[in-house]
């Protein structure tokens, strides 16, 4: 399918990765310039240059056996060490994480503004570190280079790719199940209300155009097309109420000026693109309860 | 107005695709078949009216020349004509064409993979057959297929490519099984919203073109030569089809849709998105008076879900089915 779907798989797991492994540092109090050598180190192997650019080539998407040796990898690119049941768990939340985002995007170009949020992160943890700061900022401009001319329709192809990836995987988050985006089956929960999209209308409108009403009202011939509007008589349940979740600003000053212009194009009140900070409690509960 | 019936069980959950389901009503064996695509395989279950008899078939994608590389399924469809039907399967390396059945394949096109990928991909997607001997196939290059098919045999050759879409092709649909005189009887949509209209023949040709507004459409039926065409913004839009005059443009969802369907009989519209619904309406369209109107029917909520196939399982939209991301089961809903 897509062939530029691997740089967004391994960046987003990458992210999640990150994260869980931030708070599982932390709370097993491993002394800070420690647990930061083990984020820098990762952070560095994750965004090699040359990995980098062979990543960024039109390829179909890794086997998950293929992905998962490279996630191993990296999750042992320092002097941290995971025996092969945590690797396990660290993976199956990696993944599920990412499934789920990528699952209730309310548009496929989200899929970029998720991108982006885990890239902020990633910058946040090596912000005092120059070296590794600007490799991760360059592979910030190539995604922003190659990702953002693409068509809604190419980003839904993207979408679907990732989705057959992830297809037939249930397994149960604590978390998840907790916070109910999850049920017991494993499945996600998907909400039938809340706000529509960018681009979408609420559903409800049909909206008729017809030519016949200028033979009664003579004024109008100028007019090619008159249009009147009739009220659907959908019974729209209680539900589909308005509400509005802003895309949560960036804390980078650096990021800004790209982002906001790329934000412009894509934000509307209205938008919605599910949050991935403040996990850092809930990833801990996380990794103790599973 | 409907109600759920007992749904069929699948090998395989179905993946992610437009159109995601395809109905073939076979009623001297008193039997319909239903495809299901998961990755690289077709899923096909045939159903005996009486409920009693589920028979399983899994077609996979062909790969002539590679022995280890995947081949992901973009589409699987019966195609019916006046004189057979085929199930015509469409993927990253080709087309195969198998008797309705799945039993034999009987005929294959290669696509032109490059040797290392490239940026754009190369795929397979969109298929219909016209009449009368004609079974077209969209690539995603934007170029359309148009393969010749005797009434017997394997002897199909490739006829013409038409080549007017400039984004890859999402679905097709046709109209008039020769009962009429139509003018336009092809209607072909792409990644950017546009729709393409042709009358089929020795040489077929272009009618008319629908700009799109760089919104994907999904899927789109001719009717009454009326384009019906789904959105990714979930809208559905009515179209002369010649004249590509709208007539109605109707907020239909909340998400992506991913199938229309409609009854020919009855007039019935059938529509399905990523958010979790299923709609049914009717539409009643005259062309001699340019009148077209559509009233909303009836919804289903299939529960965290994202609906992928939706499609009536007669002429008269007696009964409907339907498939979801991850789910292993086609649903089905009859008229109460």
């Amino acid at each position: 399918m897509s062939s530029r779907t691997l740089p967004l798989l391994f960046i987003n797991l990458g992210g999640e990765m990150l994260y869980i492994l931030d708070q599982r540092l932390r709370a097993q109090n491993i002394p800070a310039d420690k647990a930061k050598k083990v984020m820098n180190d990762i952070i560095t192997t994750m965004f090699n240059k040359k990995f980098l650019e062979e990543l960024f080539k039109p390829q179909e998407l890794y086997s998950k056996k293929a992905l998962r040796t490279v996630f191993d990898r990296l999750a042992h690119a320092s002097i941290m060490r995971l025996n092969q049941a945590s690797m396990d768990k660290l993976y199956d939340l990696m993944t599920m994480a990412f499934k789920y985002q990528v699952l209730l995007c309310p548009r496929p170009k989200d899929i970029l503004l998720v991108s982006f949020n885990h890239m902020d992160a990633i910058k946040d943890f090596v912000k005092d570190t120059p070296s590794i700061l600007s490799q991760v900022d360059e592979t910030y401009r190539q995604l922003i280079e190659m990702y953002t001319p693409l068509s809604s329709g190419e980003f839904q192809l993207i979408r679907q790719t990732l989705l057959i990836f992830f297809q037939d995987m249930h397994i149960r988050v604590s978390i998840f199940l907790k916070d109910k985006v999850q049920n017991s089956n494993g499945r996600f929960v998907l909400p039938t209300s809340g706000p529509v999209p960018h681009g979408t209308q609420v559903p409800g409108l049909i909206r008729y155009h017809s030519k016949e009403l200028l033979s009664l009202r003579p004024r109008q011939r100028r007019v090619s097309v008159h249009m009147y509007q009739i009220e659907a008589l959908i019974s729209r349940p209680d539900e589909l109420s308005y509400g509005v979740i802003n895309i949560q600003a960036t804390k980078d000053q650096q990021a800004n000026a790209e982002l906001a212009k790329i934000m412009g194009e894509f934000t509307e009140s209205g938008d919605q693109s599910p949050s991935v900070s403040n996990k850092g409690d809930d990833l801990l509960a996380m990794m103790d309860g599973l | 107005m409907y109600h759920k019936e007992k749904s069929i069980q699948i090998k395989n959950s179905a993946s992610a695709l437009y159109n995601n389901l395809s109905v073939l009503r076979i009623a001297p064996r008193r039997l319909t078949h239903f495809t299901v695509v998961h990755a690289n395989m077709v899923n096909m279950v045939s159903a005996s009216w009486d409920g009693l008899n589920y028979t399983h078939r899994q077609l996979q994608s062909k790969e002539p020349n590679v022995a280890t590389s995947t081949s992901l399924i973009m589409q699987a469809a019966f195609c019916v004509l006046p004189s057979r039907d085929l199930l015509v399967v469409t993927s990253q390396k080709g087309i195969q064409m198998y008797e309705s059945d799945g039993s034999i394949m009987v005929y294959w096109h290669a696509l032109d993979t490059p040797e290392t990928p490239t940026a754009q991909a190369v795929f397979a997607r969109g298929i219909a057959a016209v009449y009368e001997n004609y079974i077209c196939v969209g690539v995603s290059s934007g170029a359309i297929l148009v393969f010749d098919v005797p009434s017997k045999g394997s002897n199909i050759t490739l006829s013409e490519v038409l080549e007017e879409h400039k984004e890859s092709i999402t679905d097709m649909a046709s109209e008039c099984s020769g009962s009429q005189e139509c003018i336009a009887n092809l209607v072909t949509a792409d990644d950017g919203g546009n729709l393409c209209v042709w009358k089929s023949g020795e040489e077929f040709q272009l009618l008319n073109k629908i700009p799109g507004f760089d919104m994907s459409c999904s899927s789109v039926k001719l009717w009454k030569g009326t384009a019906v065409a789904g959105y990714g913004t979930g809208q559905i839009r009515l179209y002369e089809a010649v004249t590509g005059i709208l007539h109605a443009e109707i907020n239909a969802h909340a998400r992506w849709i991913y199938s229309v369907d409609i009854a020919p009989f009855s007039g019935l519209l059938l529509s399905a998105a990523e958010d979790s619904l299923v709609r049914v309406w009717h539409m009643t369209i005259t062309p001699e008076t340019n009148s077209v109107e559509v009233a909303h029917l009836h919804n289903e909520c299939v529960t965290d879900t994202q609906i992928c196939g939706a499609r009536f399982c007669d002429g008269d939209g007696y009964a409907f089915a339907v498939t979801g991301y991850d789910l292993s089961e086609i649903i089905r809903y009859i008229q109460s």
